[in-house]
């Protein structure tokens, strides 16, 4: 009961008076059109920059090795070995690879597991995975920081791909359902920011070496280096 | 199937186009027959054994649903106590039993869509535009399985060396890294609160997980070598025979024939009319805040048939094929 007076308070506040804070589902749609359209300016932009072989067989592989590691662990659907890959390009490779090995994990896990509007969430919220990571490579040596950067971003990506159920609302959209859904997925998002933490925390430096290996060897002037 | 051949991309949008309808209407009528319609089309194409894995996933969601809407939602004008002081509305109910109704009916579809549209046929929607990326989901799915079966070659390797068997490696390089890895384990251990870690320790559980994600780790690690220096020859070797020198050409193609035609004006009609219903309230009930609806009432109108109709295409396409090849 507790619970549950917890999160009516929780929904009525934020919602703040319910009726008046009711959004169309056409608002969702133009969302959900919005985030098409960026995946595709983002993948625009990397075919218009005319990538050489090696870039593109890359973020293939790299691809495939996220997708292979969201796949061997499906039947433990929290534990994700595909965030930390994404993470590790972002913060090694770069923000750009980042954003795409990301979308593209999403998709491609799509093409076995299932199509459905939330693989539009997934890869927006992958993306930006590897995006941000990209963002902020210099401070990845701290452990503390790499900690908590995997945190975060296990309830970050909980939350975004949260919103895809948000379409079966109907006509009127109430946030007090969002929190609902929020809070059904609590338990998922908890073990995912905490595995992706610990590997962040336990296997960076070993990633790192491997990444930076290929990159130096076989990438030296075609990837502006971030670090 | 040359007779019920559509393109692509006109099944793109019809399927896009129900799926929205699924999100925006919120009559039973409409959504009970939407329901019976895409059952009956998933039976024709034969994925009705994959229904029982579709339910797996639904049932607790929707009985969740139903649960927690009502709890969390308090508007409406029909009130059910429960308890003395505690409530639940009519509407917050009605209105979690339809919207886990609509839940299903987007799952369907989507299990009919990936049934009539293959991925290679997205693929073949997506190359015109983006050439390049295309090309990396391609290449994406050929590594899966080859990623894959490295990762399984990998696994029996250590198991036989946990067990005891000597293989000898040319460089050693593993060996450094685990020693790494080990080191990078006590300092976390160090920098962070002992006691709690020490307790930790000396748990037989611990250590069995410990020792169970160095292995993980470890194969992941060799794989991704691996996969990478294997993944730089491949691109070599595309250089060295001319990968981008011309324009990569489909092995699909596909051409617009007088099918996809009288499809695209059917479905141009269809939602036409019922997008005109929509704007008179047909198909959308207002739930909140009273939900007055009431099964005798049906809706015997152009807008409700304009909508069976657009659902009936591709189960007439179905039809006529099995009958053609009986």
């Amino acid at each position: 009961m507790i619970i549950q007076d917890f999160i009516q308070i929780l929904a009525t506040n934020i919602s703040g008076g319910a009726a008046n804070s009711s959004l169309s589902i056409l608002l969702l749609i133009f969302g959900l059109l919005l985030i098409i359209g960026i995946i595709y300016f983002v993948f625009k932009m990397y075919e218009q920059s005319k990538p050489p072989v090696e870039s593109i067989v890359l973020i293939a592989v790299l691809t495939a090795i996220a997708t292979v590691g969201r796949l061997l662990l499906v039947s433990i659907p929290s534990v994700n070995l595909a965030s930390f890959i994404i993470i590790m390009v972002g913060v090694v490779i770069g923000k750009e690879e980042g954003f795409l090995v990301g979308a593209l994990t999403a998709l491609v896990t799509s093409f076995f597991g299932g199509l459905g509007e939330w693989t539009i969430f997934q890869m927006l919220a992958w993306g930006l995975m590897g995006a941000s990571a990209g963002y902020l490579t210099s401070k990845f040596d701290s452990i503390p920081f790499r900690l908590i950067f995997g945190f975060v971003w296990g309830f970050l990506y909980g939350w975004i791909t949260d919103i895809s159920a948000l379409f079966f609302a109907g006509s009127t959209i109430e946030i007090s359902q969002y929190f609902a859904i929020v809070i059904a997925g609590l338990t998922y998002d908890l073990t995912h920011g905490v595995s992706n933490a610990i590997l962040l925390a336990i296997l960076y430096n070993w990633f790192k070496k491997i990444f930076e290996r290929v990159k130096d060897k076989y990438l030296p002037n075609i990837i502006s280096s971030n670090t | 199937m040359e007779l019920t051949r559509i393109h692509p991309l006109v099944y793109l949008i019809y399927y896009f186009i129900m799926i929205v309808f699924a999100f925006i209407i919120r009559d039973p009528y409409f959504l009970l027959s939407f329901l019976i319609l895409i059952l009956v089309l998933i039976s024709l194409q034969g994925i009705s054994s994959e229904l029982k894995n579709i339910m797996k996933l639904f049932l607790p969601l929707s009985i969740l649903i139903i649960i927690l809407n009502p709890l969390l939602n308090k508007q409406g004008v029909h009130k059910i106590y429960l308890f003395k002081n505690f409530f639940i509305t009519y509407e917050a109910f009605a209105f979690g039993v339809l919207m886990s109704l609509a839940l299903l009916i987007v799952i369907l579809i989507f299990s009919s869509y990936n049934r009539s549209v293959t991925y290679q046929d997205m693929l073949y929607i997506f190359s015109k535009r983006l050439p390049v990326i295309s090309m990396v989901i391609v290449m994406a799915l050929r590594f899966v399985p080859l990623i894959n079966s490295r990762t399984i070659e990998i696994q029996k390797l250590n198991k036989l060396k946990s067990n005891g068997v000597e293989i000898n490696l040319e460089n050693s390089n593993d060996d450094n890294n685990l020693e790494e890895f080990d080191s990078n384990i006590s300092n976390i251990e160090s920098s962070s609160n002992s006691k709690f870690l020490a307790k930790l320790n000396s748990s037989k559980k611990f250590h069995k997980i410990r020792e169970e994600s160095k292995v993980i780790g470890k194969i992941m690690a060799v794989t991704v070598s691996w996969s990478l220096e294997e993944s730089m020859f491949t691109a070599k070797s595309m250089k060295a025979r001319g990968y981008n020198a011309y324009n990569r050409t489909s092995y699909l193609s596909y051409d617009y024939s007088l099918a996809d035609i009288f499809f695209l004006l059917l479905i141009i009609f269809t939602v036409s009319i019922v997008t005109a219903g929509f704007m008179q309230g047909y198909g959308i009930i207002n739930i909140y805040p009273s939900f007055d609806f009431s099964f005798s009432d049906l809706p015997l109108n152009i807008y409700y048939f304009a909508f069976i109709i657009f659902l009936l295409p591709l189960i007439y396409l179905e039809i006529k094929e099995r009958l053609l090849w009986h």
